[in-house]
């Protein structure tokens, strides 16, 4: 079998973290191999490497048998190597040809672009490859899978030899993601070859030849797609010991904090993202929702705190029904939220710490007498905040988008604790924070939980789940899928209900009797 | 904690504006030079115009006064994150209301002003709801709304109410500079405070006004100045008052003769305090920090539980409230009429104002009273030996907001001598 590319000894390193340790692989012509592993396992930091947008600290990339330096995409791209990420890169305005020949389009004489030609040879490699789409569609009116196929089109147009696809299915629907494999299968039948990342199992060894994981930046194993099952790989992914052990106090339990009956929602695209979810969150306890990203998270955490509307459902909050979008009335009945997306949603960039410190309290006493702020109160607050959780720069007067993604979180996380909440709902409270603030924030979120609070913790890292919750549940597909008490299950058991791989089928939409410690 | 420190960064944020506003200058000068014409020369006889007398200082206070205004609308606007083209539909309703209210109803002066005030604040903070409530409940964009409203209201007031229902009855054979509302009763006029002597009653109201802006500047300076609190605040207050009120009030009844032709009016008074008033709006009040977290990220402030919709639309009728009392300035200060050919684009040149303000209310002053400025002195340019038209204001402004839009660009060149010092 001829390899096409191949990777000796490859390490990568950042500041916090060895994103890739001395990895080895590789890949043989027309065949689909996948790469797997969880969030930070450094397959995008490899995939990078690759396509040349990082520099290896050390190891070599052989493409073709040749050692190359691959200095840049557009090295990569003279060197057949196509790359389609996880965004798009598309012009919404443009039509679907004018995007496939962006950057290379064909000209008439006097260089007066030659559309036609553009079209034509768009629709004819369109036919050659069994890609169905319309030249003349502008990419803002076509499906989210079809745009992908347009930019497969536009790696192929630029001569891509060897394809990489970064998680492509995370946007697509069941049957965008069937039609992708077609296309996938038709490419290697015409001599490609296809470099597949995912941490989906299911769709890994429905498409795959060879399966490589990662873990902790390490190839931990190697196999062939038709000797794996959902089981091994899952093991191989994240059989790991839990990096952080938390000393934690027996939860004391109190009364139903948050009730939810029966929720569905819709996503944006109009979709059913939340099924028939029903759950009661007690005081003094932490329930982890695990599961991989895109299964309904988001817009179960939007419902929860009244950002998105339900579509059926009711939510019970200390005893009080809220049945429509209100997140002032929540706010005030003791909802606190640490949004996914500190950035976009949680603060006001171009706002200082102190105001972003009253972000949603604006109304509240002592930050306004009547309608008039009193900016005093809100400065001793935020000096009081500042010192109490280490945020730096120490000043109320700082934008907050001069802030370090740590203290920008920690801004956060002291404005909802400091709202005194009944229910936190923490989503994703660590994404993109260093080992230090990552500890901290779990701290934070511990001590509100043996303060009586009720806490729901949304997160993708396996190991922050397991390591905070008293209960754990696993979403999959909108659905909560599995129930479990804190320490009684494994890492492995929860990562097969992640990937769908095992269902309780016992208790769908129904709250859950849980047995008490 | 740390100490705010003024950086070099924040003095190149204050100076890009003064820096685009030199290179529209420098911009009309080359013009002017391409023209044949001295530039210098014409310079000096601009400043000179504006300057040269009282009458000529009033012009540009006048232009000032409502080009505050319609800039304070543009701005507040766009502090809860809306284009508010539209500034020149709700000036125009403004007037026009005053108009109606100045002549069509009787009342003593000091509820005939008020109650226009109210009512054209009313009229034209509706026309601009139209715009926010289509942005709120369709989606439609407020750049296109407020344009097609500007339209709407043009037609509306100058076609029909002012040629129609509202139009003086002229004696035949008048000629269109005739043409419009009949003139406004004396009581609806704003005050010319140096051609017009007031009565008895007018002197006291002055003394009253003198001293209530006294007692709050005093309150306020010796709040921030000393650590005198509770009632010897209060005491030290009303003895600075009372004494600057005596002392005014001898020469307030002393006041005989003004001096006749002098256009200038107490609009200006009630501009500035509209710049003040929307200033601690903006930064002092409840309201104003859900404005402004709107305007900077609106799914913060979702997220945050502000009511997005309703602070918009709260805030686009303020906006057209402001645009319209731009317009009562207009017709109560200067025209005392809705006349058939009004004298517009003070709303378009609000968003000039508000561009080169930067949208801070003090920075829409200065640029209010800089291009007030150059609106009463380019009369003078007009004149021999220098002819040059009066359309060359426009010039200047224009190339002003080219640079103001350049933005990020003139900040970079300034950024440079830092940047290469600390290579």
């Amino acid at each position: 079998m001829e390899a096409v590319c191949e990777l000796r000894d490859i390490c990568k390193r950042f500041p916090a973290v060895l994103a890739n340790d001395h990895i080895s692989l590789s890949v043989n012509k027309q065949e689909v191999f996948a790469i797997v592993g969880e969030n930070g396992a450094g397959k995008t930091t490899l995939m990078n490497i690759i396509y040349g947008l990082y520099q290896p600290d050390s190891g070599q990339i052989l493409v073709r048998g040749k050692e190359e330096r691959i200095s840049g995409p557009a090295h990569a791209i003279a060197l057949g190597i196509g790359m389609v990420h996880q965004h798009f890169m598309l012009v919404p305005v443009f039509t679907v040809a004018e995007n496939v020949v962006l950057g290379m389009e064909p000209t008439k004489a006097g260089g007066i672009l030659d559309l036609d030609r553009a079209k034509k040879e768009v629709a004819d490699f369109s036919k050659k490859y069994g890609l169905q789409i319309d030249p003349d569609a502008r990419v803002q009116h076509i499906s989210v899978g079809m745009q992908q196929r347009v930019e497969i089109i536009k790696a192929l147009f630029r001569g891509a030899e060897i394809l990489i696809l970064d998680e492509p299915t995370a946007v697509l629907t069941p049957l965008e993601t069937e039609e992708l494999f077609e296309t996938i299968r038709a490419l290697i039948s015409q001599g490609k070859t296809v470099i597949f990342i995912s941490h989906k199992l299911k769709e890994v060894l429905a498409i795959a030849d060879r399966i490589a994981v990662l873990r902790g930046g390490k190839v931990s194993g190697l196999v062939d797609a038709k000797d794996a099952d959902e089981a091994l790989l899952a093991r191989m992914m994240v059989g790991r010991d839990v990096v952080f052990e938390y000393t934690k106090s027996p939860a004391k339990i109190g009364e139903i904090a948050l009730e939810a009956k029966n929720l569905v929602a819709k996503n944006d695209r109009g979709l059913e993202a939340v099924k028939n979810i029903s759950f009661q969150l007690r005081q003094g306890e932490i329930i982890g929702i695990a599961g991989v990203e895109g299964n309904g998270q988001t817009e179960l955490v939007e419902v929860l705190t009244g950002m998105r509307s339900q579509e059926k459902g009711e939510i019970y909050l200390a005893g009080q029904s809220f049945t429509k979008s209100a997140v002032n009335a929540l706010r005030h009945a003791g909802m606190a939220h640490i949004p996914q997306d500190r950035q976009r949603t949680g603060l006001v960039l171009p706002f200082n710490v102190a105001e972003n410190l009253v972000l949603g309290m604006q109304r509240q006493s002592p930050f306004a007498k009547g309608r008039a702020q009193n900016r005093a109160e809100i400065d001793n607050f935020a000096i009081q905040k500042i010192q109490e959780f280490d945020i730096r720069p120490q000043a109320t007067w700082v934008q907050a988008k001069s802030l370090s993604g740590g203290n920008q979180q920690k801004v956060i996380v002291a404005r909802e604790i400091a709202t005194q909440p009944k229910v936190m709902i923490a989503s994703q409270p660590t994404r993109g924070l260093d080992v230090g603030a990552t500890e901290f924030v779990h701290n934070q979120l511990l001590a509100e939980r043996d303060s009586g609070k009720a806490i729901l913790l949304f997160s993708l890292e396996l190991d922050e789940i397991m390591s905070l919750s008293d209960r754990i549940m696993v979403m999959y597909g909108g659905e909560i899928v599995a129930e479990f008490q804190g320490g009684q299950v494994t890492r492995e058991e929860i990562g097969l209900y992640m990937l769908g791989w095992k269902k309780d089928q016992a208790i769908p939409g129904e709250p859950r009797p849980h047995a008490q410690a | 904690m740390l100490k705010r420190k003024f950086t070099y960064e924040n003095l190149v944020d204050l100076m890009v504006p003064l820096v685009c506003i030199l290179l529209g200058f420098i911009v009309g000068m080359i013009l002017i030079a391409v023209a044949g014409k001295n530039p210098f020369g014409a310079y000096f006889a601009l400043f000179q115009g504006a300057f040269g007398s009282l009458s000529n200082i009033s012009e540009a206070v006048l232009k000032t006064s409502v080009l505050i205004f319609t800039g304070l609308s543009v701005g507040l606007a766009y502090r809860v994150g809306l284009f508010n083209i539209g500034a020149e539909g709700q000036f125009i309703i403004g007037g026009v209301s005053a108009a109606f209210i100045g002549h069509w109803v009787r009342l003593p002066a000091f509820l005939h002003i008020p109650l226009i005030f109210l009512f054209a604040m009313i009229t034209s903070g509706i026309w601009a709801l139209i715009a926010g409530w289509l942005k709120v409940s369709r989606g439609v964009h407020e750049v296109i709304s407020t344009i097609m409203l500007n339209w709407v209201a043009y037609y509306l007031v100058e076609n029909w109410l002012v040629v129609g229902p509202m139009a003086v009855q002229a004696p035949s054979g008048s000629t269109i500079s005739e043409a419009g509302t009949p003139m406004i009763y004396p009581t609806a006029k704003l005050w010319r405070f140096v051609s017009d002597v007031p009565d008895l009653i007018g002197k006291i109201f002055v003394l009253i006004a003198i001293a209530l802006v006294i007692f709050f500047i005093a309150y306020y300076a010796l709040k921030r100045g000393t650590k005198i609190r509770g009632k010897a605040l209060w005491f030290f207050s009303v003895i600075t008052t009372a004494v600057v009120s005596a002392v005014s009030a001898v020469f307030v009844f002393q006041w005989q003769g003004g001096i006749p032709g002098v256009r200038m009016n107490i609009g200006i008074f009630f501009a500035i305090a509209a710049v003040v008033i929307i200033y601690f709006l903006l930064f002092r009040t409840v309201l104003g920090y859900e404005i402004r977290a709107i305007g900077f990220n609106n799914q913060a402030a979702k997220y945050a539980g502000i009511n997005v919709k309703r602070n918009i639309l709260l805030t686009m009728f303020l906006a057209g409230a402001l645009s319209g009392l731009g317009g009562v300035l207009m017709v109560c200060g200067t025209e005392f009429r809705f006349p058939g050919v009004f004298p517009g684009g003070y709303g378009f040149d609000g968003i000039a104002m508000a561009l080169i303000g930067q949208n801070s209310p003090f920075g829409i002053l200065l640029a209010s009273v800089l291009f007030g400025i150059i609106r009463g002195g380019s009369t003078a340019m007009q004149l021999p030996p220098y002819k040059i038209h009066k359309t060359f204001a426009d010039i200047i402004q224009g190339s002003v907001v080219l640079f103001i839009s350049a933005y990020y660009i003139i900040r970079y060149v300034l950024m440079l001598p830092r940047k290469r010092g600390e290579m």
